[in-house]
């Protein structure tokens, strides 16, 4: 329920939440003072409790069946907390080797530093994963679909293991987002969404949220998020609060466009191969549709050409614009060869570099036949 | 030819031109500034907009522009609120001794222009019922020189027939001027069908959060340029540029919100139709709306403000409100969240029915409806109430 209002409580009846745009909270008295100060649930100073961003920590805690969130500056700041709350020097980590590539810098790079060993698997299944426990693993990082090639971990399969073991499980459920799909409740311990994507939904947010039992996020508020400080403005709260307004119709909206854009670039002879785990000809088609409930707005297609074509292909679109990010109300189409990093991918049973011709779409609110006529155009330029 | 909702979210928006900014930028900025003594020279020469001292501003400029396309009018002049357009509306085209014909039911946004501040400038204002266009014709005078109407009507949905009307005003010279808010540009047109002017005197559609107030007129450059020189300037009620920031916001979603509103709606008009408690249920979109030919020729779609006759007496209304959950109690207009408004002692509506106002928002159709039925159960038996919180 989107538009659930319990958890607010208008300032003189208003029907749209107030901003609380103050860093500090001012008390009557001594007393109240030095009672409010150890108290976790008082508004006290900004970076800790601010009623703005936590009317949007309790809708967010809501719409993914969690006890409570913590909102961060950014989603690398939300994810990076998540990870942070669960390790010690000497854990080890399993990842996805197609997460997002910052996260798995994270990871890789910045915790190895303090002691910390990363695995970076292939692996969508739980054998893949089961194989690369050790006696130290903690924390599984999950994400699913992967960044460019829609690969479908097997969640369910995958969650059992690590409660099995006794490992921590994250996901990063951006693509997805709680209205298609709630990992807690398959018992994934820690959810973290970009909610720079669909959950603000109009490119104007960048900002963070972690999900979980009260426990969990205890831990985070009292040492990650104070302690760092990565801190979301209530300014970007509010922004999210009215973008969650519309989030469930402007899902319906993206995915009904994406299906019906990714089934019309299916038909192109200049297509090569359409990578949307809603379709059927996607490997994981069932895996996807017996754990999402619905498809989000982001795909990729390989084209039937080469870099150059790419280049032709990318600068001819007209609706779709050149960036990064996804989840807005703008459809953006990126040319993954800007990346220069190398995309494996099997095609006919051969595995490739798919890197030049792969390009990563975000579909909008556009009208859906607008979008097939502007690809139609832009493949008639390779 | 681009959908006019692809059109909506892109037009008139120049990221290379903001720094590649997906978003244009909120230009604050209360007044901008040349770069040398010749460039102010020359934009003075050319009687540039941002440098003489007009209100313009570019974050408001785009949404002016989105808003004409929207309506298919060639300007449009956005204001602080919807009173502001309406007066800077009307004022732009009045003087002492012309005379102005207004319908009866328009907004009560319009009663204090019309009562009171135009018959102190020696405006006369004649009000009439408008739904025959004979009664129109002939509150018409020699010095009539503007017709102002509300279609459909904001308590009652009533509809006037645009083309009569502009037909009538077009042969005589005299201006036409319309309050759009209710279809919003998506499902009705007015300037289409011979009317000149058209004014959203709220914009909660068109921004769609509850969380702004405005107003715009669209209409021929000429016109627009009349008012913003005559009307708006003088007055100065300009759209703030974070406002217009925020409804460029909304104006994303506008497409997706309306067709939600139209789809819970219509249902929900139907259902407290059929339901005992309700006496007659007043929606261009209702099965047994009086005027469907009128609905048929002007509307292309419904949005999601009604309002319900219930039988019997106040305390029925008072049960029916009180026990509402989802539905907050506010003059609420198409925001996100479902509100109702007893109409009791509203002017514009019959005085001796049991009106309440509804606005349908974007919560689950199906909570919506279970939230009405139980409340027009507790209405009608006065049980039920062990159900309520």
């Amino acid at each position: 329920m989107l538009l659930d209002e319990r958890f607010e409580e208008p300032l003189h009846g208003s029907a749209a939440p107030a901003l609380f745009q103050n860093s500090l909270f001012v008390k009557p008295s001594f007393d109240a003072m030095k009672h409010d100060r150890y108290n976790p649930k008082s508004y006290f100073y900004s970076r800790g409790n601010n009623p703005t961003v936590n009317l949007l920590e309790s809708k967010l805690a809501q719409l993914e069946n969690g006890e409570d969130a913590k909102c961060f500056g950014s989603g690398m700041a939300a994810i990076s907390a998540a990870i942070m709350s669960v390790l010690a020097a000497g854990d080890h980590v399993v990842c996805s080797n197609s997460a997002y590539q910052p996260t798995r810098d994270i990871l890789g790079k910045y915790l190895k530093r303090f002691g910390v060993e990363a695995t970076f698997l292939d692996a969508v299944d739980e054998s893949g994963w089961r194989a690369a426990i050790r006696p130290n693993t903690r924390l599984f990082l999950l994400e699913s679909p992967s960044s460019f090639l829609f690969e479908i971990q097997d969640l369910r399969a995958i969650t059992s293991l690590a409660i099995e073991k006794g490992i921590v499980t994250i996901m990063d459920n951006t693509w997805a987002t709680p209205v298609f799909f709630n990992p807690l409740d398959i018992g994934i311990d820690l959810v973290a969404h970009s909610l720079s994507k669909y959950i603000s939904g109009h490119s104007d947010v960048v900002g963070g949220v972690v999900i979980g039992s009260a426990d969990r996020l205890k831990k985070i508020k009292h040492d990650e998020a104070a302690l760092f400080g990565g801190r979301m403005s209530p300014f970007e709260a509010l922004l999210v609060l009215r973008g969650l307004r519309t989030l469930e119709i402007r899902m319906e909206q993206h995915q009904q466009s994406t299906l019906q854009l990714a089934r019309f670039l299916e038909d192109q002879p200049k297509v090569r191969k359409v990578i949307h785990p809603g379709l059927e000809s996607h490997p994981q088609h069932s895996l996807a549709s017996s754990l999402f409930k619905g498809y989000s707005g982001l795909f990729s297609f390989i084209l039937n050409t080469d870099l150059a074509g790419t280049k032709a292909f990318v600068d001819s679109l007209r609706i779709f614009q050149i960036g990064v990010s996804w989840g807005g109300f703008e459809s953006l189409a990126l040319p993954v060869a800007i990346l220069e990093e190398p995309i494996p991918y099997v095609l006919d049973g051969q595995e490739v570099d798919v890197a030049d011709t792969l390009v990563r779409v975000s579909v909008g609110l556009e009208d859906a036949e607008d979008l097939c006529e502007d690809m139609l155009q832009a493949l008639n330029r390779i | 030819m681009m959908n006019p909702i692809t059109k909506l979210l892109h037009q008139f928006e120049f990221p290379h031109e903001n720094g590649d900014a997906v978003v244009p930028p909120i230009l604050a900025s209360s007044y901008f500034t040349a770069r040398s003594y010749e460039e102010w020279a020359e934009r003075s020469g050319r009687n540039d907009r941002l440098q003489n001292g007009q209100p313009d501003n570019p974050t408001v400029e785009i949404l002016e522009q989105k808003l004409a396309v929207l309506e298919n009018g060639e300007s449009c002049r956005c204001f602080a609120s919807g009173p502001a357009a309406i007066a800077g509306t009307i004022l732009a085209f009045v003087k002492s001794g012309d005379h102005v014909l207004c319908m009866q039911n328009v907004s009560h946004l319009a009663h204090p222009l019309f009562h009171e501040y135009l018959p102190r400038f020696g405006v006369e204002v004649t009000f009439v019922d408008g739904s025959r266009e004979a009664d129109i014709e002939q509150a018409l005078k020699e010095n009539t020189v503007l017709i102002y109407l509300e279609s459909p009507s904001p308590c009652l949905f009533s509809m006037h027939d645009l083309r009569a009307i502009a037909g009538i005003a077009q042969s005589r010279g005299i201006i036409t001027a319309i309050d759009n808010t209710w279809a919003t540009p998506l499902f009705q047109n007015p300037l289409d069908h011979g009317i000149d002017l058209v004014i959203h005197s709220s914009v909660e559609y068109l921004s769609g959060h509850s969380d702004m107030e405005g107003g715009a007129v669209i209409g021929s450059m000429g016109k627009v340029k009349q008012i913003k020189e005559k009307g708006a300037d003088v007055h100065g009620a300009v759209l703030s540029p974070v406002q217009a920031w925020f409804m460029l916001r909304g104006l994303r979603t506008l497409a997706v919100r309306m067709r939600r509103y139209q789809q819970s709606s219509l249902q929900i008009a139907r259902m407290l139709q059929d339901h005992p408690a309700v006496e007659k249920v007043y929606y261009p979109g209702a099965p047994e709306y009086g005027q469907q030919e009128l609905a048929d020729r002007y509307l292309r779609g419904f949005s999601g403000v009604m309002s319900v006759a219930l039988k019997g007496t106040e305390a029925h209304v008072k049960r029916f409100v009180n026990a509402l959950r989802l539905f907050r109690i506010g003059v609420g207009w198409g925001g996100y969240n479902s509100t109702v408004t007893p109409l009791g002692s509203d002017s514009l509506n019959n005085a001796d029915e049991m009106l309440v106002r509804l606005s349908i928002g974007l919560e689950d159709t199906e909570d919506l409806k279970i939230d009405l039925l139980r409340a027009l159960d507790y209405a009608l038996t006065g049980k039920g109430g062990d159900l309520l919180e």
